[in-house]
């Protein structure tokens, strides 16, 4: 494996998404909720009596939708789509072996990620602190820690998503399958394990395979992981953060294999 | 340069390559000619890795294509018959990110891009998208990126397809520069008339089986029963010169078509003793002209169709 050639990839997807309309509009949006719901939280902070942490704590979950939505909106097509306008047969007429091109891929739409949430969540956290005061170096610390998780989950979308382009012939399906699979699907399993558990008459306590549904979803790992901001915060998640942290780490690793190895396994017809 | 064994593969229920095996020399203009559907582009994508064969196997360069491929692209050229860029990047982009996977140096990237650009007619739209170029304009960016790392190998996949008539001619020519240039050249193409003008030497494919492989010239030969058609144009042709043709050694049949002589001879020797012969008869001769069975002939007899 080359990491030039990686880094040529990654440069180039990076730069492609930049321009694109699907980018420009869903960063916008998101940099418009977190930056409108962090000021209003902040500017009503004192009649809610809400401290920096929480400020951020519930901005980041207001937009949250967004860290599912994001990276699924860049990377629905990553395969697929270069399949469908013919672009991957003169990208793998170059001296690249496929492996490469699928992590150039994830790394590039991660770079774009990064490029949008870490400035937006600066300007947040910039704005609470005008309002509410700046906390000590460890509080914005730890909102920078959470970042990292977001941004680990919003990659563990990417590589899921990036899963889904491998095995699609279409984008279309692509994208079908990362929203209704990957999203929202993910999301249901831990309501349904639940339910499940009801009906069976033997609810005492939370069972072990509903935990492992619940953690099987980024975006829940990423609610958990809202406990590394508000350290004494007051909701019971079915998983801790370290545990919330491994499911996404297994998430991120069987995504990604899986798609390296059907993607070198792949004909392109 | 390219070696071919025996490769099978089949899609589902059909079988698209059937045992096909052949070579290709270095230097050579070679052309993989058959009806659409009869196996060259599949020939072409497991050359180019994009897919894998049953059975059999396929060198380039003395390295399988499977094991060695990231390999061996470092000396290919390729254009696909449909092909897509990045359509958000301009023209120079597109070719620098390609440049740029051969790891050649920036200075030299410029240099050789902006030298590519011109030889194609882009350069004064190196700086538009992609998306904003027709399918022509498409097509010679596909060959510049083809030439981007100065291949020794052209694998070409019916480079004038979909192109308005003056277009074809000027990728023909300028895919007659690169054999000229020395490059090896591997033409796939239903075109009879572009694989005579460009190639010397001819696959045919039909069905999914190689029927003949060999130069040109000799198939024509083949075909005609080692017969040539010869046809002499002569200002004062009378009974006297068309006996001294008859009389000369290897000369089949003659007639006479106004001022032609028509002739069925052996070889090209007979031809020239012929012309000697009416010459010294005093025969005014304007000129001469060898027709042998054109591709097209070949093409329907050796396919069936």
């Amino acid at each position: 494996m080359d990491i030039r050639t990686i880094w040529e990839i990654s440069r180039k997807e990076f730069y492609e998404h930049l321009k694109t309309k699907r980018f420009i509009i869903i960063s916008s949006l998101y940099a418009i909720v977190f930056l409108v719901s962090v000021w209003i939280l902040s500017h009503y902070s004192g009649m809610m009596a809400l401290n920096f942490q929480t400020i951020i704590s519930n901005t980041h979950s207001s937009a949250s939708i967004f860290y599912a939505i994001l990276p699924i909106a860049l990377s629905f097509d990553l395969i697929s789509g270069e399949q469908m306008k013919r672009s991957m047969y003169l990208l793998l007429s170059k001296p690249v072996e496929r492996e490469e091109v699928v992590i150039g891929k994830i790394l590039g739409v991660v770079m774009v990620i990064c490029a949008i949430i870490i400035p937006v969540s600066t300007v947040g956290n910039l704005i609470a602190g005008i309002f509410r005061g700046f906390p000590g170096i460890d509080v914005i610390g730890r909102t920078y820690i959470y970042l990292v998780v977001v941004i680990f989950a919003c990659t563990c979308y990417v590589t899921l998503s990036m899963l889904f382009s491998v095995i699609s012939k279409t984008s279309g399906i692509s994208l079908i399958l990362s929203l209704i699979a990957g999203w929202f699907g993910l999301n249901m399993l831990y309501p349904i394990a639940l339910m499940y558990t009801f009906l069976t008459g033997n609810f005492t306590e939370i069972p072990w395979y509903a935990r492992i549904l619940y953690a099987i979803s980024p975006s829940n790992d990423l609610s958990v992981a809202l406990n590394i901001i508000s350290e004494n915060s007051s909701s019971v998640e079915p998983i801790s953060v370290p545990q919330s942290i491994v499911a996404l780490t297994i998430f991120f690793i069987t995504t990604f294999l899986l798609s390296v190895v059907f993607f070198r396994r792949k004909e392109l017809v | 340069m390219i070696e071919v064994r025996n490769l099978r593969k089949a899609y589902e229920n059909v079988l698209a390559l059937d045992d096909v095996s052949f070579e290709v020399g270095e230097g050579e203009a070679f052309a993989f000619l058959g009806p659409n559907g009869a196996g060259k582009t599949t020939t072409i994508k497991i050359l180019m890795g994009f897919i894998y064969p049953d059975l059999g196997y396929a060198k380039i360069f003395g390295k399988d294509v499977i094991r060695h491929g990231k390999e061996i692209r470092k000396r290919i050229g390729y254009l696909p018959e449909e092909m897509g860029f990045y359509d958000q990047l301009s023209a120079y982009e597109n070719l620098d990110f390609y440049a740029r996977l051969f790891g050649i140096s920036k200075a030299e990237r410029e240099k050789r891009i902006e030298e590519l650009l011109e030889r194609v007619g882009l350069l004064e739209r190196k700086d538009s998208p992609v998306r904003e170029f027709s399918h022509g304009m498409k097509q010679r960016l596909g060959i510049a990126q083809s030439l981007v790392n100065n291949p020794d190998l052209l694998i070409y996949d019916e480079p004038t397809s979909g192109l308005d008539p003056r277009s074809s001619y000027e990728i023909r020519e300028m895919i007659k520069e690169f054999v000229k240039e020395g490059k090896t050249l591997f033409l796939s193409s239903h075109l009879l008339y572009e694989v005579q003008q460009i190639c010397k030497t001819v696959a045919i494919i039909n069905k999914g089986k190689i029927v003949i492989k060999d130069e040109i010239k000799n198939l024509s030969r083949m075909i005609s029963g080692k017969n040539i058609k010869v046809t002499i144009r002569c200002l004062n042709l009378d009974e006297g010169l068309v006996d001294r043709a008859k009389k000369v050694k290897g000369v089949k049949r003659v007639r006479i078509d106004g001022n032609n002589l028509i002739a069925m001879v052996e070889d090209e020797e007979t031809i020239a003793s012929m012309i000697s012969s009416m010459v010294k008869a005093g025969g005014k001769i304007t000129s001469v002209k060898e027709e042998s069975p054109g591709l097209e002939e070949i093409f329907l007899k050796l396919t069936g169709d």
